[in-house]
């Protein structure tokens, strides 16, 4: 199938970037998105052009370096689908694709489709740790987690730092990243006593990048490859409720 | 090893605010309390946490909702005729330290969720400095996304409807200060009849309504969620529940209007 791309083109942070037309041939429906762009890629270079700068890692879903809003969805038109692992069945012959990078105060444009996500480990910088060492791997149920407390630390574990949340938010928040770290912490006995203060450090820390506040849109749950809930939001605003009440 | 340096802003911004007062003591100038205390309120809403600012809005949001219910009972009377009203109005002005601390009260909780309303809005929109060409919205709704326009537009509303009814400088001739009902009380149930059988009045205040509807049906459940109030099971219910809240409160509301400009009550 052939496709109309529109892709946003910028040679750098401080150049002016555009929306550029560029099509693309003889797709073929089993290729994954980044393959597609791969062979627009080829032929960009072959023609003597400078092919689209995209950012991409493992591309199987799991490192959450691929960051592209397609068709205004970050992440493109499928559900829990990472841009790596989405495939060109998902489009029809004559298609045109808008394709443009992560939006975000927080998230400078490096080139093309790709930004500086470095303002979410600063997050975790902040406060995504224990402080305490828990020495070696302790023996297998040495302690003891209720099952519904590991399961919810397991889901909340599985973000990859994408930023998708963030490039579908009305508002650019991290507040679904937040509270996802926050929360894979909390639910286990060695996160739970510094949770309260880590939601705190954390979230200022979130602002202090130039991330929004959450009007909770739900916007990002909806974008979210690894189908993050937003009730983990409310796990991080509990928590800073608690420090509040305890005054920390 | 690292340790959490971070100190919560606002505890630092009061400890720096008592340090500089300490100073001040000890050189000899004499501070200046009121802009002072404004100075730091200012600086310590500024750059308090962000959750900590969604539940001063969501608290102050919840307060004016039961505000709302106190207020709607008591209209309601007016279906109990010119009796009913004018009789709750004159229990009203039989104490006036209450009425006077409740208005206060309400006053400040409008002015705090105002305040914490434009810093967010201001916030929010400067996250993101380039928009993208092509957007398409998920789960997010206008009604979610216009929260600060419905929001001004009940402001607005607020401005009319106390200068309607409680200063009564609108419309002096059919005023509650000039009319009195059988008895010679003030006759605040004649004053609402005649003010909405004026077209415009009932219209500015079905729009000011409808707004407000649009505003509680997304607000009351984003503050459930700002509070932590909310799991993966509840929250659907909740986002209903907040629909349902919403639109019983502007039908009960505008019941008053729309049956006076109907004709049903004279
Ligand atoms: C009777 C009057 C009002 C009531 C009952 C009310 C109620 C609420 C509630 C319950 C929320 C949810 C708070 C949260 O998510 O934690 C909210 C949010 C909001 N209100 Fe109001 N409100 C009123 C008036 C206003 C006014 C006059 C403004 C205009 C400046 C305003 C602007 C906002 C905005 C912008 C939000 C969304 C904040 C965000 O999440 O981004 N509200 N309101
Ligand atoms: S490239 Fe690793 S998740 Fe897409």
């Amino acid at each position: 199938m052939n496709l109309n791309l529109f892709v946003w083109r910028q040679k750098g942070p401080n150049e002016p970037g555009k929306l550029e037309e560029i099509k693309a041939i003889d797709v073929s429906p089993d290729m994954s998105f980044l393959e597609m762009l791969d062979e627009v890629n080829e032929r960009l270079v072959h023609q003597g052009k400078d092919p689209i700068a995209f950012d991409h890692d493992c591309r199987e879903g799991i490192c959450g370096t691929c960051s592209q809003v397609i068709n205004g969805v970050p992440h493109g038109p499928q559900e829990k689908t990472t841009t790596c692992q989405l495939h060109m069945r998902k489009f029809k012959d004559g298609d045109s694709i808008y394709i443009e990078p992560w939006r975000a105060k927080a998230f400078p444009l490096v080139k093309d489709l790709i930004v500086d996500r470095s303002a979410l480990d600063r997050i975790i910088q902040a406060g995504g740790y224990t402080s305490a060492h828990t020495g070696g791997a302790p023996d297998g149920n040495a302690i003891l987690i209720p099952k519904p407390c590991a399961d919810r630390a397991m889901d909340a574990a599985e973000c990859i730092g994408c930023g998708a949340c963030v490039a579908a938010c009305p508002n650019g928040s991290a507040m679904l990243f937040t509270a996802a770290k926050v929360s894979q912490l909390a639910y286990l006995p060695q996160g739970k006593p510094e949770a309260a203060r880590r939601a705190c450090v954390m979230t200022d820390a979130m602002v202090q990048e130039g991330f929004g506040n959450c009007s909770n849109h739900y916007e990002c749950e909806a974008a979210c490859p690894k189908g993050i809930k937003v009730s983990f939001i409310a796990k991080l605003n509990r928590e800073v409720l608690k420090a509040r009440c305890e005054s920390i | 090893m690292p340790t959490m340096t971070n100190e919560c802003t606002a505890v630092t911004t009061s400890a720096k605010w008592i340090t500089k007062k300490r100073t001040m003591a000890e050189t000899g100038v004499k501070p200046k309390p009121v802009a002072q205390t404004a100075a730091a309120l200012i600086q310590v809403t500024t750059f308090a946490n962000p959750v900590t600012k969604k539940m001063m809005m969501g608290g102050t949001g919840l307060a004016l909702i039961a505000f709302l219910f106190i207020h709607l009972l008591g209209n309601l009377s007016l279906f109990a005729g010119s009796g009913g009203l004018n009789t709750y109005a004159q229990f009203l002005h039989t104490m006036p330290v209450v009425v006077w601390v409740f208005r206060f009260v309400i006053a400040l909780m409008f002015i705090l969720h105002v305040w914490y309303a434009i810093q967010v809005t201001i916030e929010n929109r400067t996250a993101r400095p380039v928009d993208y060409a092509c957007r398409s919205y998920q789960k997010s709704t206008l009604i979610s996304r216009s929260m600060i326009w419905t929001g001004l537009i009940v402001a607005g509303f607020l401005i009319y409807h106390l200068l309607h009814f409680t200063l009564q400088s609108l419309y002096p001739d059919t005023s509650a200060a000039v009319l009195r009902d059988s008895l010679g009380r003030p006759d605040v149930y004649r004053m609402v009849v005649l003010g909405f059988q004026n077209t415009l009045s009932s219209l500015f205040y079905l729009t000011g309504l409808l707004a407000l509807a649009f505003h509680l049906s997304h607000g009351i459940h984003s503050a459930l969620q700002t509070f932590g109030l909310a799991t993966q099971r509840t929250l659907p219910i909740k986002i209903r529940a907040a629909f349902i809240i919403a639109g019983m409160l502007f039908f009960a509301y505008t019941s008053i209007p729309i049956s006076i400009f109907v004709g049903a009550v004279k």
